[in-house]
């Protein structure tokens, strides 16, 4: 075995990935929470794992798949207790603030998770794209998108 | 001949680990690993090498992997009750450390590690114990009496910790562990130009000590109001972990939405709009803060001049 082409791998270190042109930074998915809405973040989380090669790319995944998932059973569980009229108007204004910190939680989630990989990725000389012109993309495209959905989709994805 | 090349690389890892080159150690060790990958020692030292890199779910895999192939090996048992102790596991750490301990029963270090983990689950004064018993058996390592210093500085008996640092620093005027000692001593004296001399001197031998760092950190904390309020901040949160500090974020999320709803459903406009500017007022400081410590910091260590010896 030649001692210059080290084989051994730690195992937080990314794998090589045929999509890692496509890597950015994970703040720029962050971001997009913030601009765009969870519709382009998540999947961007997503597909950022993959790009990096990330180790947990699996549960990276599953917590954005779980993030939609939790999101459309709180709104259906709020709107129920709403249409029910178990609670208010004033109720309901508290009860959103439920689904802002879900979906808080899952995006810090999946930019800690992603974050320890993507540090040993730089690391190892890997390419990052800016991710600047997707998050003006995605500000300027939320209405669009998002707009001629159904409530309760747009409630999901925004 | 591999034997001697594995024997060389590993040599080089401990003396990267020593100059505190630690992603040096790192490619050494994973040379070592590629060639050898069952040796215990190699796996061992690379959980410790992580650990101080902060990556604790690799450094816990080594660990593990160091004492499946060699379970009475005592690098492994450290590497292992270091790790438990990281991730707060304590009862663990313990237990691993007490069979470091019966292996090498004439050594200090195991009973040092014991004391880390007694200070961490407040057993007081079994850490004395343990930390006067390190002595008797090393009663010529500086670094066991500078921190039998550090404890009694813990308890605020500064009279003692200084007497204590000052021997260690007779012992070896250079020491790192003793010097830190003194510096924090003097923090508490608030002779901080003193104290930063000391963290000083530790940085010119040891560039990348922590404990220099947190020091010179601790300093500047407490020139500075605003830095120091960031300071104790973040090493507040970062005590908390990853998933506490993000639920203490929430709360924080759900406090600022529920005061500015209640202040609204009341009519009260003019206190949604107070709580809305100290709400952004904390982001903007959370988001500028870290840049601004991080620059008064690398300015301040722009000054040190590593010693020629280096």
């Amino acid at each position: 075995m030649s001692t210059d082409s080290p084989t051994y791998r730690i195992l937080d270190e990314p794998q090589p990935s045929t999509l890692s042109h496509l890597a950015v930074q994970p703040l720029w998915p962050l971001l997009a929470v913030m601009f765009g809405g969870t519709w382009i973040a998540w999947p961007w989380f997503a597909l950022n794992a993959f790009a990096v090669g990330s180790p947990s790319r699996v549960k990276e995944l599953l917590w954005a798949v779980g993030g939609f998932l939790g999101t459309a059973v709180l709104t259906v569980g709020i709107f129920s207790l709403y249409a029910a009229e178990t609670v208010g108007d004033v109720g309901m204004q508290y009860l959103i603030v439920t689904l802002s910190v879900w979906k808080l939680l899952v995006s810090y989630r999946l930019y800690i998770l992603q974050a320890r990989t993507f540090s040993l990725y730089e690391y190892f000389g890997g390419t990052v794209r800016n991710g600047l012109l997707v998050i003006l993309a995605a500000t300027f495209l939320r209405p669009q998108v998002l707009g001629n959905l159904p409530g309760f989709i747009q409630i999901v994805l925004s | 001949m591999i034997e001697n090349e594995i024997q060389a690389r590993f040599d080089m890892a401990l003396r990267q680990l020593s100059l505190g080159n630690l992603l040096g150690a790192v490619e050494s060790l994973r040379q070592v690993l590629s060639l050898a990958p069952d040796l215990a020692e190699a796996h061992a030292v690379l959980a410790l090498t992580l650990l101080d890199l902060k990556r604790l779910h690799a450094a816990e895999y080594e660990a593990a992997t160091a004492l499946q192939l060699e379970p009475e090996s005592p690098t492994a048992l450290r590497a292992a009750g270091q790790v438990a102790l990281a991730a707060r596991r304590f009862s663990e750490a313990e237990q691993r450390f007490d069979a470091w301990r019966a292996l090498r029963p004439e050594d200090a270090a195991p009973l040092q590690s014991l004391a880390q983990v007694f200070s961490l689950t407040s057993r007081e004064k079994e850490v004395q114990g343990l930390l006067e018993q390190a002595r008797m058996l090393e009663p010529d390592d500086p670094d066991v009496v500078a921190e039998l210093g550090d404890w009694h500085l813990d308890q605020g008996d500064i009279g003692e910790a200084e007497r204590l640092a000052l021997e260690a620093l007779e012992m070896e005027p250079q020491n790192a562990a003793a010097l830190i000692l003194m510096g924090r001593i003097r923090v508490h004296q608030d002779r901080l130009d003193e104290a930063r001399e000391h963290a000083i001197w530790v940085l010119q031998e040891h560039p990348s000590s922590g404990a220099a760092l947190r020091l010179l950190v601790d300093i500047k904390a407490r020139r500075s109001l605003v830095l120091g309020l960031w300071w104790r901040y973040s090493a507040w949160m970062g005590s908390l972990g990853e998933g506490r500090a993000i639920l203490v974020l929430l709360a924080a999320f759900v406090l600022y939405r529920f005061g500015i709803i209640t202040a609204d459903v009341y009519g009260r406009g003019d206190l949604s709009e107070l709580i809305r500017f100290f709400w952004y007022g904390i982001v903007a400081y959370t988001w500028i803060g870290p840049g601004l410590f991080q620059r008064s910091l690398r300015k301040e260590l722009d000054a040190v001049r590593l010693n020629r010896d280096f």
